[in-house]
């Protein structure tokens, strides 16, 4: 059909100020419902004896009725002056936009019966492919941002030979042969590219600098395959929703759109997925953070997410939780008779212990507040919870070495201690050379083959291992399980037998509010000492304002004696802060333990921290009281744990 | 997974998941009050 065709029509039967817009909705509501035109064609004619013929039927009513809404219920901007006058009833405008459609799918074609009322050929869905818009990928800056260029305009030089052209998925549709255009300011020759600005280091001659732009619409993955921020968004949801790994929404991701786009591509790869949920990431985190992110041009992917870290990772810190405050993690203060100075306490726990729940409100609050101390204005009262999960990424095995291996794929060194310990024997204190295609000397051959036999494929402990079910126990597997160690005891001293596979950072901390929102983490690679535990909230609470009132932890008891010892309560904690333990290990180990019972009750029944206490109402609706904070929150329970 | 991957992209992924987990948490919290706020609003202009 030609336009002129079209044109006319649409101004014979038309308004006269009908818009390109409504034209358009016009066009495309015929387009998309071939269905509904089939249905609508088939009752215009009677085929079979009682059928009754209907020009304007249900059919084309309803999607009168739609477009008439879609409209606003102006009718006016759709229809001609002398279809419509004043009042005219709501039915008989959709009957007139009616016809209107039936005729554009008359003159488009989409009525396929003749005039004898035979159909000629089905009705298929549309394709849009003739009129799909062409892609550019192109910078977003149309002048030069550097200040000494004055906004200068931005050129393409590059030759169109040269010009690359790639694969673009957007909105989940794939779009081959894209040309890709890069902007050069003749002046400062920066490079201008869809994704990332790139300049020239000052100083330093033929090194780069690529700055990732934080507002960029798409993004390149691969060598020829750039994503819109849909797709990438779509990538780090999933990763954090389903916990799924890189290869599984690769797997996702191939299986829903890849297999029905075919024909114009083949498939995504892992590695393409982990470089869109880098790039996504790494902004979604420098905009929180207030900056653009820039490192040096040509990274490899693993270095990217290296720097990244250095840059935004604040040592663990979340900057998404800074200053957060809310009413489950943060309580108004509410005055003590003692001066906030370390009292001897009942051993009693509110909520825990049953015939407490009841007690009445007066009895608790007479020993402990007076409303001389309630006048005085005093900061919120905060809680923080640390815990720590036992897993973690592989470091060198070498004694009090941490540092990353030289590669991922079996080697147990790190680049040092390759060099000086790669050809000996791997057991402690050996210093024989290996012998060849084994890990021990010739004394030690015994051991090796000990170790390689439990750790191939074929053993049942291999086969857990690479299943990822260590701890799976089944009666024809013998047990050999390592004593587990108490929460609340102090780690003992591993003693390395070996170096025949790769050391284990031994778990990951987290500081959560009570609330759920992560404040900080951090990596232990051997225990979860106090002295570790001590160091990274000395790292995370450096400053006396920035320190919670309360701080939860499983084995605070532990970690107030450690401080006690090593003098950081004087120090740091005593003016600010209190350890107490959770309500689960105070009970098992109050009795046995005067200091934690003494000092680390999480919600005192005898009023000596009521700010520990809250007021409720039980089922009954009878005054009772509560811990005021949950003590039962990790960042683990939600998703580490599904992602080890 | 996690258990597989090189300290540089373990401390990347956990760092970025947890910043995602926390935005989600304040954003949950943020959609709870207006909604609180909201059917208040509502009570009062019922009232009215």
């Amino acid at each position: 059909m030609t336009f002129l065709s079209f044109s006319q029509f649409i101004q014979k039967n038309f308004s006269a100020n009908i818009s390109l817009s409504t034209v358009l909705l016009m066009l495309f509501t015929m387009t998309e419902n071939p269905d509904l035109l089939s249905l609508h064609a088939r009752q215009q004619y009677s085929l079979v004896k009682g059928e009754n013929i209907s020009s304007v039927n249900s059919w084309i009513k309803n999607l009168s009725q739609a477009v008439y809404v879609k409209l606003n219920r102006n009718a006016s901007i759709l229809l001609h002056e002398s279809d419509q006058y004043e009042g005219i009833a709501e039915n008989l405008i959709i009957i007139n936009i009616a016809n209107k459609l039936d005729k554009l799918a008359q003159h488009l074609d989409l009525i396929k019966y003749n005039k004898k009322g035979q159909l000629k050929s089905a009705l298929k869905p549309v394709s849009y492919k003739a009129i799909e818009a062409v892609h550019i990928i192109c910078p977003e800056s149309y002048q030069c941002v550097t200040s000494e260029c004055g906004f200068r305009s931005l050129l393409q030089t590059t030759k169109q030979r040269d010009i690359p052209l790639v694969t673009l998925v957007k909105n989940n549709t794939i779009y081959k042969n894209v040309p890709v255009l890069t902007g050069k300011c003749p002046n400062c020759t920066t490079l201008y590219s869809a994704d990332h600005e790139r300049s020239a280091e000052i100083d330093e001659e033929n090194h780069f600098t690529n700055l990732y732009l934080n507002s960029a619409k798409y993004i390149k993955i691969g060598q020829s395959i750039w994503v819109d921020r849909l797709f990438s968004n779509a990538v780090v949801n999933a990763m954090y929703s389903f916990h799924a790994s890189a290869s599984a929404y690769m797997e996702f991701w191939n299986d829903s759109f890849g297999k029905t786009q075919q024909d114009v591509f083949h498939k995504m790869s892992r590695r393409q997925i982990w470089q869109a949920f880098v790039q996504e990431s790494m902004r979604t985190i420098a905009v929180s953070a207030d900056m653009e992110i820039s490192l040096r041009d040509n990274l490899a992917i693993d270095e990217i997410t290296k720097e990244a870290f250095s840059i935004l990772g604040e040592n663990g810190v979340i900057r998404a939780a800074d200053q957060h405050a809310c009413s489950e993690c943060t309580h108004e203060y509410i005055g003590t008779t003692s001066d906030n100075t370390l009292t001897a306490g009942s051993d009693a726990v509110v909520g825990v212990d049953e015939d407490l729940e009841q007690t009445p409100h007066s009895d608790l609050t007479s020993a402990s507040t007076s409303e001389d101390v309630m006048d005085v204005d005093k900061a919120p009262v905060k809680m923080v919870v640390v815990d720590g999960i036992c897993f973690g990424p592989q470091h060198c095995a070498y004694e009090n070495c941490s540092d990353d291996l030289i590669n991922y794929r079996g080697a147990v060194f790190c680049a040092i201690h390759e060099q000086s310990h790669g050809a000996k024997c791997r057991v402690s204190n050996c210093d024989n050379i290996k012998i060849r295609e084994t890990q021990a000397c010739q004394q030690h051959q015994q051991q090796w083959k000990k170790y390689a036999t439990q750790h191939k494929r074929q053993s049942a402990p291999g086969f857990r291992r690479i299943t990822q079910r260590p701890s799976e126990s089944l009666p024809w597997i013998s047990t050999n399980r390592q004593t587990e160690q108490p929460h609340d005891e102090p780690m003992p001293e591993r003693e390395h037998k070996n170096y025949f596979s790769a050391a284990r950072f031994y778990c990951v901390e987290t500081i959560c509010a009570p609330c759920g929102v992560v404040i900080a983490w951090a990596k232990f690679p051997k225990a979860e000492s106090p002295t570790n535990i001590l160091a990274f909230l000395e790292n995370v609470f450096h400053t006396e304002e920035s320190r919670p009132d309360y701080i939860c932890i499983d084995k605070a008891c532990l970690v107030l004696r450690t401080a006690l010892r090593n003098g950081s309560w004087n120090r740091i904690w005593e003016k600010t802060t209190r350890f107490i333990v959770d309500a689960y290990h105070y009970i098992n180990h109050r009795d046995d333990d005067e200091l934690c019972k003494k000092w680390c009750n999480p919600a005192p029944a005898d009023g000596s921290a009521p700010n520990l206490v809250v007021e409720a109402k039980d089922k009954k609706g009878k005054t009772c009281f509560r811990r005021a904070f949950n003590t039962q929150v990790s960042f683990d329970t939600c998703f580490v744990r599904n992602n080890t | 997974m996690l258990k597989k991957m090189t300290p540089g992209n373990f401390n990347w992924f956990l760092h970025s998941m947890l910043f995602y987990h926390t935005r989600h948490v304040i954003a949950k919290q943020e959609e709870r009050a207006s909604r609180v706020n909201n059917s208040d609003s509502d009570s009062d202009s019922d009232s009215d």
